[in-house]
């Protein structure tokens, strides 16, 4: 190949998470021209990127008034677009990949589309398509982030065609902005003991917010122990939650930022730190791109799974309630989740970190009540890979977990190896970080969703069959073909309804009905024959899921379950003794 | 040469725009010049007097030299004209000095009492919105008199003052033209719940998509929590929880239905937490206070935390809520819905059933009970909630004080010789003397063409003319004596009724309040809403301005040039159409799609 485009128009994060796949282009193709399109916004972060040729930048800003007067600059707006579209068209790329999981960009990609498309795209005939198979699985899961086991770096690169290599994102700041930043820090007149720790106390939406309040308490209790200074990042809209923070704490040991860094300033600052602590933020994808250690704060919607610190050696936190993550609109009065990260907890996991100490799976204890923390790493096949750092017996959460992951990656991977291995691999590193479970784990609401999952398909399967062979002389059985078509209008109801009664097998039921919107033709007989497909495709998946069920749960013998297991060495660094952090040998 | 003269021939030379805007005023009564105590005309507007009552020459060198004095060659901004007391001192001190008013009543005033020529003869005088020419940045004194009449304007003055890099009018300026999504928020229960409903009702007819979240189905609930204990902590402790289930409710809803503005009626359940929400979720948040002051207290907690506090009371209101530290508030009478409140035809039957010669619609509070039993020996009938039917007035209590609906209160309007309006006061045994905002009940009965006897109001005359479009009166005996003559006079009753329906319909309707209230709220918040919706554009007048080697010209050459288009309806087309999807057609869905992220808040 020659010429390679990849669009991403998506914000700060996203795009800094690109880089594992701009990585994986560039080892397949090293002599490809890689051509990244991005909006404008966010064209200082890629400009930090590397791994690519040419970075075209779509002018949002520009295009923003022009559309929004129609009229005249209606025709302006058509102009500059016609343009845009005309240089990412010279030459035609060999392969486009689009990683923007939306209409817009799927229509960008139809324009400047070449012999291959990978990722959401428009067909000729007006039709949303998304391929490969990882692409539709990423659609999916954005709805049903709940249960969804992979990190977005993956999801990107493997929505991308490519194979992750354990590479965390990656950003270099430009080394003028390194020594300006370097003047600047020197210039607070710091003792060199001091930490320089970054605060960022904002976050997309006010729910995902750890409360700047508690950020008050951490930085108290972290300055109780050490000499401290704290950097305070963020946008001019949340300057306020500096100021906050800033007043409360004793004068000369902040430093804000907010408001006032460019993109490439941000990196360098953060490169800069010895640990930021953060919410879920474009920052804290900034700060693993320059290899800053990172201690995230995952609320109310944001999962450590799903959008966690990617790399080695970070810590992510997120709480262990009933409510987290939140199932709704987002709307909530109580934030439970708020209050169950502890700034006490917090401050000894930044001491930690900050002094360098090996990161040692520990003993549960009354203090960890509220919350899971989590190590950032890779498994054996290169995907990012969460670890929890206070060892408990293996919850339904995670375990659910680990079979929507095994299960996802061995259908979407097409693995050759027999599921049986797979299911062993995993399990070794279950038995590496968790406690035996308390009970067996063998959900039997989840297998029950799964075996009426099977049924459906398999009654599905069996309304096409009847139809096929009536499709031979259709305008005679049409009354009887009506029939059966109602029937099967009404399994997928039952499916749908299933979906949403049992939301762990959700990303199951939305993946058939994606398929389902890609289904083409209008011919009786063609149209049957792919729905048999999907429906055979829905039945061959739950049979898996099950199988995994069922292996996973052989795993244990009753004495497992009396807890007599050898439990991994788990002195807590919190009492003293240490034992060091194993890496995984195999998942 | 008067003054007025000689003042407009300098600023004909100076700002003829302006001379020609300031000829053409015309000052409505409740701006009035009366003169102080030694004698020097000051300016009042209704109650609220713009300068000292006694010596505003001494009060006026007090608030100079009180100033900090600009330094050398600083501009300086006073915003409030006044009648120049107060800022003449600094025509001598100012290297540069404008003044900006933002009433064009008070300039004519202005012009037509003080000589302003020195101001007029540098240009320092900006009326309105026309400040966009003045130096930046630049001191800005304020008038607090004109500041508590015009917070609004003066936000907007500040804004642009302060921030050189704001653009000019055109943006700056931008008021509501794109329609809105507004949420309307009803309370559970009472006299603002129906206006909840006509507020809903006037956003649709100003083109705005609105939708009011009713919360008129809590009510019975709400009830029927008094039933479960007979402890008033525990009953307290239900409502409450019942009330946190709707702010749930509102918070769900505003997530899901996205809009610009939540506008919430007096007694909506909100609170301070709720609003926070709902401005953290992207909406201003407007609070339409149709209370009084004096008796409904909770305006102290909620006040401060909307983006608008809007209020039908103004001195000593403001300053009320200034002490309580509001910034963000300014003055909104009520007004009418003129399709509810309407001349009715009535058949016979219900002229007898809903007709008296006296007639009062309204809750029985205890001034209305005594005024009431002066008026025993006439025709009258009392219609409505919370009266005592055992007490003298009993006979006189129709449908055993049942509530009345609005369309029979529409009926009862239509049907009676004549309305009685008494304001509620729980402070006063009988006509409150100092009773200032208006109820709904006036502008009501006006819109239906009801001739109504209303308690003097300190606003009436800035609504109505008294005499000509309102009859009023300030005690029994004045009111017996009104009775008395209407009665006789049906001519006279029809002729001022008919008037003050003429002045309800042109001025005093809720689209009129509500597109106040928009611009209102847009001055308190600079910016606060999306910007102007284009007008349309026909296929034509596209092909027209398109080069002949245009490709979009030559997928549009199809259609009808005549077809009114937009971008969303070329869209909508192209998605259902049929063949291979052109470049063209790429690039309209591409631009559409882009829109509606904008929409959103999320591309």
């Amino acid at each position: 190949m020659k010429e390679i485009m990849i669009i991403n128009l998506m914000r700060l994060g996203d795009l800094v998470q690109t880089t594992p796949l701009l990585r994986a282009v560039r080892r397949e193709h090293p002599t490809a021209r890689i051509t990244l399109v991005v909006q404008d916004v966010f064209q200082e972060v890629a400009e930090l990127m590397p791994g690519y040729d040419r970075l075209v930048v779509l002018d949002f800003l520009r295009l923003a008034p022009l559309v929004d007067q129609e009229g005249q600059n209606l025709l302006a707006a058509y102009d500059y677009l016609a343009t845009i579209t005309a240089t990412l068209k010279n030459p035609r790329s060999d392969l486009v990949i689009n990683l923007t999981p939306n209409r817009l960009g799927a229509i960008l990609t139809r324009l400047v589309a070449g012999p291959e498309v990978r990722g959401l795209t428009m067909t000729a005939d007006r039709q949303f398509r998304s391929q490969p198979a990882w692409m539709a699985y990423m659609l999916c899961a954005a709805k049903h982030y709940r249960f969804n086991p992979f990190n977005i770096v993956d999801q990107f690169t493997r929505g991308g065609g490519f194979r992750p290599q354990g590479e965390g994102v990656a950003l270099k700041p430009p080394a003028t902005v390194l020594d300006q930043v370097d003047r600047h820090l020197a210039a607070l007149g710091r003792d060199p003991s001091t930490w320089l720790i970054g605060l960022q106390p904002g976050a997309s939406a006010v729910l995902r917010q750890w409360p700047p309040e508690s950020f008050v308490t951490l930085a108290r209790l972290l300055l109780e122990t050490h000499s401290c200074h704290f950097l305070l990042l963020g946008t001019e809209k949340e300057r306020h939650l500096g100021e906050f923070i800033q007043a409360r704490l004793p004068v000369g040991v902040t430093t804000s930022l907010m408001g006032q860094t460019r993109i490439a300033d941000l990196a360098a600052y953060l490169a800069r730190l010895q640990l930021l602590i953060t919410n879920d933020t474009g920052t804290m994808h900034v700060a693993c791109g320059v290899g800053t250690p990172v201690l995230g704060l995952f609320l109310a919607t944001a999962r450590v799974h799903d959008t966690g610190p990617t790399g080695r050696g970070h810590l992510a936190l997120q709480p262990r309630l009933d409510c987290y993550p939140c199932q709704n609109t987002g709307v909530c009065t109580s934030l439970r989740c708020h209050q169950a990260l502890d700034p006490a907890l917090v401050a000894h996991l930044a001491q930690h970190r900050l002094q360098g100490q090996p990161l040692t799976q520990i003993d549960d204890n009354p203090f960890w009540e509220n919350v899971d923390v989590f190590v950032s790493d890779y498994d054996d096949q290169g995907y990012q890979v969460y670890y929890p750092l206070i060892c408990r017996p293996l919850d339904p959460a995670y375990f659910w977990n680990l079979v929507m992951r095994l299960g996802w990656r061995w259908l979407l991977d097409g693995s050759p190896e027999p599921l049986r291995l797979v299911v062993q691999q995993g399990m070794e590193f279950i038995r590496r970080y968790f406690q035996p479970p308390i009970n067996r784990l063998r959900a039997l609401q989840r297998e029950q969703a799964l075996q009426e999952l099977i049924q459906l398909a398999q009654q599905g399967l069996k309304r096409t069959g009847q139809i096929l062979p009536l499709g031979v002389d259709a305008d005679r059985h049409l009354a009887r073909i009506k029939t059966l078509g109602e029937r099967l209008a009404q399994i997928d109801t039952a499916i749908v309804r299933l979906g949403h009664i049992f939301p762990e097998i959700a990303s199951l039921v939305e993946m058939f009905q994606l398929a389902q919107t890609y289904l083409e033709g209008s011919d009786l007989i063609p149209l049957t024959r792919q729905t048999r497909e999907l429906y055979g495709q829905l039945y061959r998946q739950g049979k898996i899921f099950l199988k995994i069920l069922s292996l996973c749960d052989c795993q244990w013998n009753d004495s497992d379950l009396r807890r007599d297991h050898p439990l991994p060495s788990s002195a807590s660094w919190l009492t003293g003794a240490e034992t060091n952090f194993a890496a995984p040998n195999s998942f | 040469m008067n003054i007025y003269e000689k003042n407009l021939a300098v600023l004909r030379k100076t700002r003829p725009a302006l001379a020609e805007r300031l000829g053409q005023v015309v000052v409505p009564p409740h701006f009035q010049v009366v003169q102080a105590r030694n004698g020097q005309p000051i300016l009042k507007i209704g109650e609220v007097s713009l300068h000292s009552p006694y010596d505003p020459t001494a009060e006026g060198q007090r608030w100079a030299w009180a100033q900090e004095p600009p330094s050398a060659g600083e501009p300086l901004v006073i915003f409030g004209l006044g009648l120049g007391y107060h800022w003449q001192y600094f025509l001598d001190t100012a290297d540069s000095l404008f003044v900006v008013e933002p009433s064009l009543e008070v300039a004519r005033l202005a012009l037509e009492q003080v000589d302003l020529t020195p101001l007029l003869e540098r240009q320092g005088l900006r009326v309105g919105r026309d400040f966009y020419d003045l130096p930046r940045p630049a001191r800005l004194l304020v008038h607090q008199p004109t500041l508590r009449q015009q917070r609004g304007a003066y936000r907007r003055l500040e804004r642009w003052l302060a921030d050189p890099s704001q653009p000019g009018p055109a943006t700056a300026d931008a008021v509501v033209g794109r329609p809105l999504k507004i949420l309307v928020i009803s309370p559970l229960y009472g006299g603002s719940y129906p206006i909840a409903q006509y507020c809903t009702r006037a956003f649709k007819r100003l083109g705005h998509q609105a939708e009011m979240l009713d919360h008129g189905p809590f009510f019975p609930a709400y009830k029927a929590l008094e039933q479960i204990s007979r402890t008033p902590q525990h009953t307290l402790g239900l409502k409450q929880g019942l009330l946190r289930l709707i702010s749930e409710a509102i918070l769900v809803k505003a997530a899901e239905y996205k809009p610009d503005l939540v506008w919430a009626l007096a007694q909506a359940p909100l609170d301070c937490q709720l609003i926070k929400a709902l401005q953290d979720q992207g909406s201003r948040v407007a609070y339409w206070f149709v209370e009084d002051f004096r008796v409904m207290t909770y305006w102290r907690e909620l006040a401060p935390a909307v983006d608008a506090f809007l209020v039908i009371q103004e001195e000593p209101f403001y300053q009320a809520l200034e002490k309580a530290g509001v910034e963000k508030y300014a003055f909104l009478p009520l007004a009418t819905d003129p399709e509810i409140f309407r001349l009715l035809e009535l058949s016979p039957a219900e002229k007898r059933r809903f007709g008296s010669a006296l007639a009062f619609v309204g809750a029985g509070y205890l001034n209305r009970r005594q005024v009431f039993q002066g008026l025993t020996d006439f025709d009258l009938k009392i219609w409505g909630s919370d009266w005592d039917l055992k007490s003298p007035l009993g006979p006189y209590i129709q449908c055993q004080g049942a509530r009345i609906s609005a369309e029979d209160s529409v009926k009862i309007f239509n049907a009676s010789r004549i309305n009685l309006n008494l304001h509620s006061s729980p402070f006063h045994q009988g006509i409150n003397p100092e009773g200032d905002y208006l109820n709904p009940r006036v502008f009501d009965l006006a819109a239906c063409g009801a001739f109504q006897l209303v308690d003097w109001r300190g606003q009436l005359p800035r609504f109505f003319k008294p005499g000509e479009e309102i009859v009023t009166f300030t005690t029994v005996e004045e009111l017996r004596q009104q009775i008395d003559y209407y009665l006789a006079h049906p001519e006279e009753r029809e002729a001022i009724a008919r008037r003050g329906r003429e002045r309800v319909r042109r001025q005093h309707t809720y689209e009129h309040r509500l597109a106040q209230a928009l611009q209102l709220i847009e001055e308190l918040n600079p910016g606060a809403w999306p910007t102007r919706q284009p007008p349309a554009t026909t296929i034509g007048q596209l092909l027209n301005r398109l080069p002949d080697d245009s490709s979009l010209k030559s997928y549009l050459a199809r259609w009808d040039p005549t077809e009114t288009v937009s971008l969303e309806g070329l869209a909508t087309r192209i998605a259902q159409g049929q063949g291979k999807l052109s470049e063209p057609e790429g690039i309209i869905l591409f631009l559409n799609e882009f829109r509606q992220g904008l929409q959103r808040g999320q591309l």
